[in-house]
């Protein structure tokens, strides 16, 4: 295990690195100027020189790349166009508001979806087994901010028990009182990802339910439970885990598009006035750290995935055919 | 009927649309004695054994009886089916890759069953002895190297060492009836031989009864002298293997005593005395 | 799984499933197909124009205004036609783009040497961790707000995830001896493609085209929610619920009606795959 580690982990490096050489190309393949945003209208010809100049656009791209990676190696991340401020520290700051509500959502959409796709599976001939298959088809199949906007609606301009929007000033100073304004958007997340993660638990049961291994348990004295419990979970675990880690990363992107409906100073809304400013500095920094953490959120899900399911040991990729030979069609 | 003993009386299995996959279904053996299932796919055979220890898949009920020692199968509770399962009943199915827990070491499969019956005997193992224990029953069914195979999953050996594997954690309880599905039916024909002979010593040495379920003629032929003929859910024959190889007197056991003829095995195999 | 439960379901409920399956192919369609008829309608007939602003700012339902008017006075149920067309061709462009471009992206590597396929695939995996919405966003920002944009980077997000699978399945039917077969009998690798890949993978292929249909729409209403989508006057349901929000107790109609419409084409699509799933393979239980 753990030269598979190093490896994964060099992998991962390299994806990173990869992943800002696409970013970066895709950057300066935007038209439009970047020193356009630090000059006036009507410009003269030698301050568009000197503005390319003092972002350092005029020279050639390699050299510029290479700087860039330098630049992020020593964590600076450069500084706004626009605002003059550093963007590392403001995306920390972002990052502070952005996080909790991805991972609560995330934890809660968890909570939320085993038991309902459990009961889902188990039930799958009752009423109330369909009932909640149809509940969560229905789920994935509505837009996450028009949620937000009914639950702001309801809970919000009409029973006034919960903000509508906006984030305290002082961060978390006052835990509880962020987490009031965390309410509304977490629960709007939540619904959308559990439906998502339910429909996977309730599938991942349906085969474990219906699986020779499980049989043979109960054929050999053990109870329903009993079984359900050694070899159940796990084997259900299995397909579960594969998809947490893409399901993750789509929290975190529905978190930065309900960070718009809930006027929440997220990453998100840094990303939206970043494009409409044409603020590379802060575009970059926001991209760059957005896949930073889905490619680390993937390791540390691949990682978990190999240590239940020992038939995916000693094969570097997932996906390889080796891997999937040990498993019965 | 004493430990081993097997009566089915009448056994019906009916699907929720009235369907009946199996009707009617009698048959009996004494403790220490061997019977034959015999038909095609389809005729209700796996489900006679899965009715027989009350784990017919959700939406099939069984109606009749099925008498296992002291038992009475059909309608028990659950708690008492628990307890028959496994320690006076087991069952070996076809496809040990899929029977077997892909996530578990084969050793830590043989060690569920074992516990269990050292518990209901009054004397829990402690680790080594569960640990040595595990290693003397894959020892019984001949693997080679059994703290290898302990170790190891079950993908990770061949599929005549797995069925192997797949008998040892049956027979952990120690029950008196073993039923054996198509036990042979996913190896190779190679291997098939040695796994049977495995079987047909394993019930001789424990002194248990056999129950054994195959659509293959040859293979029946090696282990069981009495047979009951399934088609369609109808047992439409029974009585000693010799006398309906050479006189079927049903025009089913007719058809399928013919083209298992076609085989030269079948001829060459010969039957038990 | 079990080949007693298959065969017990076989014998079980033949019909019942059946039906099941065939009322998530109906329910599926009738879903799809009332947003298309509705968009068909709206290029021969449109209620007003528009631009007509005449219709007094967020009334109600009426007569006139079937649905309402927004706060410009322009008439919602126009507005809402409108949108249909844009949500189908959101969806339809990019798994056009994403289809076309995964099968192809998807066969080389399948038939690619061994270094190569690892190189694409590993850069394919880092193009799928890529998050579709920003990556869309990235387009965006490059070329401009449109709809065109917007469909085009939906579109080569989804080639990834397409193209993946196609490897994957690709790979699965080349390791089958009758491949072989066929290649010692003198087919030419175009030949193996047409005759025995392609049958074999499009049928999952289509009904992850399908699922990935409905994320497009909501990938693009998204986008226009968060105004990065087509301006208006040719606004998309995301556009109008946006301009909505405010509103929702006063005009109602204008906060619900785009959303109910998204949920039923994007549900219509994932029973129609569920459906067309079911119908490929026939002894996999229905998972809907």
């Amino acid at each position: 295990m753990g030269i598979y580690l190093l490896r994964r982990l060099v992998f991962l490096v390299i994806s990173l690195f990869l992943a800002s050489a696409v970013l970066f190309a895709l950057l300066r393949l935007l038209p439009g100027d970047p020193a356009n945003a630090l000059l006036s209208v009507g410009a003269t010809h030698e301050q568009v020189l000197a503005a390319r100049h003092a972002i350092g656009s005029d020279l050639p791209l390699g050299e510029q790349f290479v700087n860039w990676i330098g630049q992020m190696l020593t964590f600076n991340l450069g500084t706004s166009f626009i605002s003059g401020f550093p963007v590392g520290p403001d995306i920390a700051s972002r990052l502070v508001v952005t996080v909790p509500l991805t991972l609560i959502s995330f934890v809660l959409a968890v909570i939320i979806a085993v038991p309902v796709g459990f009961v889902a599976a188990r039930r799958a001939n009752r009423w109330y087994g369909i009932a909640l298959s149809a509940i969560s088809q229905l789920g994935i199949a509505v837009p996450v901010f028009w949620v937000g906007v009914l639950l702001i609606e309801a809970f919000s301009l009409s029973w006034r028990i919960l903000p509508a929007g906006g984030f305290p000033q002082d961060d978390w100073a006052d835990p509880l009182d962020a987490l009031r304004s965390l309410t509304l958007p977490v629960i709007t997340i939540a619904i959308v990802m559990s439906s998502s993660i339910t429909r996977y638990v309730r599938s991942a049961t349906l085969d474990v339910l219906s699986s020779d291994y499980l049989r043979t348990a109960r054929s050999l004295g053990a109870s329903f439970r009993g079984a359900m419990w050694h070899h159940g979970i796990r084997n259900a675990a299995v397909p579960v885990v594969s998809i947490l880690g893409i399901e993750l990363a789509t929290t975190f992107l529905g978190a930065v598009v309900v960070e718009s409906v809930f006027n929440l100073p997220g990453l998100g809304s840094m990303l939206l006035t970043a494009i409409s400013q044409h603020d590379y500095p802060d575009l970059q920094g926001v991209l760059f750290v957005s896949t930073f953490i889905v490619l680390i959120v993937g390791f540390i899900a691949d990682f978990v995935q190999r240590l239940i399911d020992p038939r995916l040991r000693g094969s570097v990729s997932g996906n390889s055919l080796s891997a999937r030979r040990r498993m019965p069609a | 009927m004493s430990a081993g003993g097997l009566v089915v009386d009448g056994l019906t299995i009916s699907a929720g649309s009235g369907a009946r996959l199996l009707s009617d279904l009698s048959f009996a053996i004494e403790p220490g004695s061997r019977l034959g299932l015999i038909g095609e796919s389809g005729s209700g055979k796996s489900l006679t054994a899965l009715a027989i220890i009350g784990l017919l898949p959700e939406g099939l009920t069984a109606s009749g009886s099925v008498r296992l020692a002291s038992h009475e199968i059909v309608g028990a509770p659950e708690r008492e089916l628990n307890g028959v399962r496994g320690r006076d009943v087991a069952v070996v199915f076809q496809e040990p890759l899929t029977a077997l827990d892909p996530l578990m070491t084969i050793g830590r499969q043989l060690v569920e069953p074992l516990r269990r019956r050292a518990i209901a005997d009054g004397e829990p193992l402690s680790r080594r002895e569960a640990a040595l224990a595990v290693s003397d029953r894959l020892a019984e069914v001949r693997l080679p190297d059994p703290d290898r195979i302990a170790g190891a999953y079950p993908w990770e050996i061949s599929g005549g060492q797995r069925q192997r594997a797949a008998l040892a954690i049956a027979l952990a309880g120690r029950p008196r009836l073993l039923i054996a599905d198509e036990p042979t039916t996913a190896l190779d024909v190679t291997v098939q031989s040695d796994v049977l002979d495995l079987l047909d010593r394993l019930v001789d040495e424990r002194g248990m009864s056999l129950l054994f379920i195959s659509h293959d003629l040859a293979v029946v032929a090696r282990v069981a002298p009495r047979v009951v003929v399934l088609e369609r859910g109808i047992a439409v024959e029974s009585g000693e293997l010799r006398d309906l190889l050479t006189h079927p007197a049903h025009a089913y056991t007719r058809e399928f005593v013919a083209s298992a003829r076609e085989l030269d095995a079948a001829l060459d195999w010969g039957v038990p005395q | 799984m079990s080949s007693i439960v298959a065969l017990t379901q076989e014998a079980t409920a033949p019909v019942a499933r059946r039906r099941r399956r065939s009322i998530t192919l109906i329910a599926g369609s009738i879903c799809v197909g009332l947003i298309v008829a509705i968009a068909l309608v709206s290029f021969f007939y449109l209620p007003y124009s528009t631009g007509d602003t005449s219709g007094g700012r967020l009334s109600g339902p009426s007569l006139a205004h079937w649905a309402g008017t927004d706060e410009l006075g322009r008439d919602l149920l126009t507005q809402l036609m409108i949108g249909a067309r844009i949500a189908l061709a959101a969806g339809g462009g990019s798994v056009i783009i994403g289809g076309v471009l995964g099968i192809l992206i998807g066969l080389g590597t399948a038939f690619a040497t061994r270094w190569l396929d690892d190189t694409l695939s590993a850069i394919l995996d880092i193009l799928i961790a890529f998050p579709t919405l920003l990556l869309a966003m990235l387009v965006i920002a490059a070329e401009g707000e449109s709809l065109v944009s917007a469909i085009i980077a939906i579109g080569l997000a989804m080639s990834a995830i397409v193209a993946r699978l196609v490897r994957i399945l690709t790979k699965r039917v080349l390791a089958q001896d009758y491949i072989t077969a066929s290649r010692t009998s003198g087919t030419r690798w175009i030949g193996v493609i047409g005759l025995h890949i392609l049958p074999n993978i499009w049928p999952t292929v289509l009904v992850n085209l399908a699922l990935q249909f409905g994320l497009a729409v909501l990938a693009e209403a998204s986008l226009s929610y968060l105004g990065l989508g087509a301006p208006p006057p040719n606004a998309s349901w995301g556009e109008l619920l946006q301009e909505a929000q405010g509103t929702v107790y006063t005009a109602p109609v204008g906060a619900i009606a785009p959303g109910v419409l998204l949920v039923i084409l994007v549900i219509g699509m994932n029973l129609l795959a569920d459906g067309l799933r079911d119908i490929g393979d026939p002894t996999r239980r229905s998972r809907s």
